[in-house]
């Protein structure tokens, strides 16, 4: 016969093997001792947590010929066969592949028919989300009044696709993440059982890599037993998970830290002989990045990070070479990559370039440079408050005085760029103050404006050469018409609204509608 | 041919090989990695190799079973690969109805599904049960380009094998013992990016992939800028075509920018991205002839920005 996978082969048994999840256990226990079962259980929780594996544990609890029990016997033959998925009355039915409204129906049809040799009729669903939305419906009323013999079980780990009129149903329970020290002493005792040599930190780094899902730690155990025989080494635990290496990433940053794209890039090229996952490998590079950044801010966060002892120098090193800015401009961008390279078809590519960016960015700025900045930045504020005075004291242009000027700027602007002459000819000035010219254009020209907009230094730069003084060009979109032409517009309306009100239809359609002339289109 | 016939993929093969020595064959695979170098391969060779007649650590090429894998009519050995670029539910559920059978010939039954990343929602949702607990004798083998387009309970149930990009030089041999011209062999690597199959797939085109072309189309829309662009385009028309292309300037930029030779463009990374981007664009189904023409006027603008 085949080998079985150890996940499947150590399938907890009863409510004890089930590892991390006691909140649930022990409810369903008690439930259980004291007679209190529901008629329908749902289960949800991330992969590799243990729904499959309690749903069929809580089926053996109600089945099992020793009578109700919290503890199956797993001897009896209820127990074995549900063990073996043959059992008549515990019908585990794959919700993903069965999810019609055809399928609930058939379940609604046999629901009513008592259990061949059981006490309890157990329907299992499994990935029970799949099921579609006419299935959810059609399976509401069984739900809620099943005959007294029937027991619903959902599993699902995408409780969101569930109605809620289906969770307002059952008993909800949420299986958590198993925490590491969890599947840690699980690895182990499985270790011991199949008789593998394997020594405590290829075990934590197992745990650590299954992510709280004890299925994926069993795979990789089962993984790295094929890859090694009996006896298993770091070493081989590493090449399987294809974990990068530490010192790698240090010479990585190294080459970050001198800036030298070359030994950086050869790094890379590297890395892809020995065909190592580039994914991979930016995910292990913000940790990293984040490790020194972490590090840098102070060094008692040692402990949320993890480096060997043996690395604690270089990277006491290395964190202090780097600038902080430095290391978040790393850790920003290779967030980034990281982003771009999941589904590329470029993976390579964009790691190299990510290397060149990262080596040319001018990005650091040091804190003293940033205060003299921000002095400069003060001054031209200052300045102003002086002009002002001035302002005042200087004769003031008014809007006849200023038009002379206006048009010396204008032939100015001609010389360097006719169209936006042509463009000022139309604008009106509106205003002008200290130091601000407002000038406005009508609604239909806001193209005009923009194109003002965009040149506003150099009609500034014009305006201050002809007259010797700082003005803010402010240009604006006038509602009221500019001149009479625009006016003449407005007259010409009125004409035709007194000529459409005399219009015998219009009357009418006014007349029975209560209203008035208020546009005219077109 | 045997396991020595894979090339490049030590790790795979080792642990291939180990899973049988040490009879611990699991229930499913998944092989990922880069297109075309050699997920298929060696999903097809594993299979044989373990329904061989002989039953040893390789395959005897001369028992029915392994000649019938060789001629891809084995009853036991099947392979699923997308329609229209996915796998649907429907060839899913067939699968699973076959799988309650006992194999026909073979030790085991061996299910290859290939391209697994481009089943559908309800298509993966299916597998899980199978995945999780199919009958003993049989084995799922899912390969993938793209791990993370399959959920994460997909890959929970599978023993996950990593398939790496090829060195340049086993591409090198390769290509030299095809008695492909010498001074070819460079700018194939360049295309490759570490596959073989994408190497090979150049080898076959008959479409002018010449660094000389690309050159000559650069140096078209520099002199006569923006009315030259769409004359290029026309001739892009579907997909395939518009990667043709995007492929070579990438090789092409890609070396400016190791090189940092001579290049008619001031910022060789800038337009390295800029293409790479357009790839981007093209890979996820955007029409060819305007992303190859926004990717070129792009390019000219950066060409007189600089």
């Amino acid at each position: 016969m085949g080998y079985i996978v150890l996940s499947r082969r150590y399938r907890p048994k009863d409510f004890r093997e089930v590892v991390g999840q006691s909140h649930v256990t022990t409810t369903l226990a008690n439930a259980i001792l004291e007679n209190r079962i529901s008629h329908a259980y749902l289960f949800s929780g991330p992969r590799g947590t243990g729904k499959t594996t309690v749903a069929r544990i809580l089926s053996k609890c109600l089945s099992c010929e020793k009578g109700v029990t919290s503890s199956p016997c797993n001897v009896c033959s209820a127990c074995c066969e549900i063990d073996d998925g043959s059992s008549l009355d515990v019908i585990e039915i794959d919700g993903a592949s069965h999810r019609g409204i055809d399928e609930i129906r058939d379940i609604r049809e046999k629901v009513k028919y008592a259990p061949a040799r059981s006490r309890y009729k157990v329907y299992i669903i499994d990935e029970v989300h799949m099921l579609t939305e006419p299935a959810f419906n059609a399976l509401l009323k069984t739900l809620e009044e099943p005959p007294k013999h029937v027991v619903f079980i959902f599993a699902t780990t995408q409780l969101a696709k569930v109605p809620i009129t289906i969770q307002s149903r059952c008993q909800r329970f949420d299986f958590k993440r198993i925490t590491e020290g969890d599947i840690f002493n699980r690895l182990e005792s499985i270790a011991h059982l199949e008789h593998v040599e394997i020594d405590k930190k290829t075990l934590s780094l197992i745990s650590k890599h299954a992510d709280g899902s004890l299925r994926d730690a069993e795979v990789l155990l089962d993984q790295s037993i094929s890859f090694s025989g009996g006896k298993i080494s770091l070493e081989d635990v590493t090449t399987v998970l294809g974990v990068i290496k530490k010192d790698l990433l240090f010479r990585f940053s190294q080459t970050l830290l001198t800036r030298d794209t070359n030994q950086g890039l050869r790094i890379i090229d590297e890395l892809v002989e020995n065909g190592v996952d580039l994914i991979q490998f930016t995910r292990d590079l913000i940790r990293h990045f984040r490790d020194l950044l972490f590090f840098r801010i102070d060094k008692r966060n040692l402990e949320l990070i993890d480096v060997d002892e043996a690395l604690v120098p270089i990277l006491t090193k290395q964190s202090s070479e780097f600038t902080s800015n430095r290391l978040l401009n790393i850790v920003d961008y290779l967030i980034e990559v990281n982003e771009k390279i999941q589904n590329s078809p470029n993976s390579k590519f964009l790691l190299e370039i990510a290397v060149i960016r990262l080596n040319n960015i001018k990005d650091e700025i040091p804190s003293q440079d940033l205060f003299q900045r921000v002095e400069l930045e003060k001054v031209p504020a200052e300045r102003d408050k002086e002009s002002k005075v001035e302002v005042k004291e200087a004769p003031l242009y008014d809007l006849e005085g200023f038009s002379k000027i206006w048009e010396q700027v204008l032939e100015r602007i001609k010389k360097e760029k006719p169209s936006l002459e042509s463009v000022l000819r139309n604008a009106k000035i509106v205003e002008i103050t200290d130091n601000v010219v407002t000038i406005g254009f009508n609604k239909e020209s806001s193209f005009s404006k923009q194109m003002v907009e965009k040149n506003k230094d150099l009609i500034e730069e014009v305006i201050r050469k002809v007259t010797d003084k700082d003005f803010i060009l402010k240009p604006v979109l006038i509602h009221e018409e500019l001149d009479e032409k625009s006016s003449l517009k407005l007259d010409k309306k009125d004409e035709l609204s007194t000529i459409l009100e005399a219009e015998p239809m219009v009357k009418k359609a006014m007349e029975i509608f209560k209203g008035r002339i208020v546009k005219i289109g077109g | 041919m045997g396991w020595d016939d894979i090339l490049g993929q030590p790790y795979a093969v080792k642990i291939l090989q180990n899973s049988i020595r040490f009879r611990r064959i699991p229930q499913a695979f998944l092989f990922f990695g880069e297109k075309g170098v050699g997920k298929r391969l060696t999903a097809t060779h594993y299979a044989k190799v373990i329904n061989c007649e002989k039953g040893g650590l390789d395959c005897c090429d001369d028992c029915l079973s392994c000649q019938m894998v060789d001629n891809n009519n084995h009853p036991d050995v099947r392979s699923i690969s997308p329609e229209n670029g996915r796998i649907s539910i429907s060839e899913i559920r067939s699968l699973k109805k076959e799988t309650g059978l006992t194999p026909v010939y073979s030790r085991r039954k061996v299910y290859i599904i290939s391209e697994a990343d481009k089943m559908t929602e309800e298509a993966q949702n299916s597998l899980l049960k199978t995945l999780e607990e199919p009958p003993l004798d049989t084995l799922l083998i899912l390969t993938a380009t793209f791990r993370n387009n399959l959920f994460p309970t997909i890959i929970s149930r599978c023993q996950q094998i990593r398939f790496s990009t090829l060195s340049n030089k086993i591409i090198e041999e390769v290509l030299e013992n095809l008695g492909v011209r010498k001074d070819r062999i460079p700018y194939l690597i360049t295309l490759s990016g570490g596959s073989l199959g994408r190497a090979k797939e150049y080898l076959n085109r008959k479409v002018p992939i010449e660094e000389e072309w690309v050159l000559d189309l650069i140096d078209r829309v520099n002199r006569y800028g923006v009315n030259e662009i769409f004359k290029i385009s026309q001739q892009i028309l579907d997909k395939k075509r518009g990667m043709d292309v995007l492929d070579v300037l990438v090789a092409y930029f890609h070396r400016c920018v190791k090189n940092e030779s001579d290049l008619p463009f001031a910022n060789p990374i800038y337009a390295l991205e800029i293409v790479l981007e357009a790839k981007e664009w093209l890979f996820k189904n955007a029409n060819p002839r305007l992303v190859i023409e926004v990717m070129f006027m792009r390019l000219l603008e950066d060409a007189k920005d600089v």
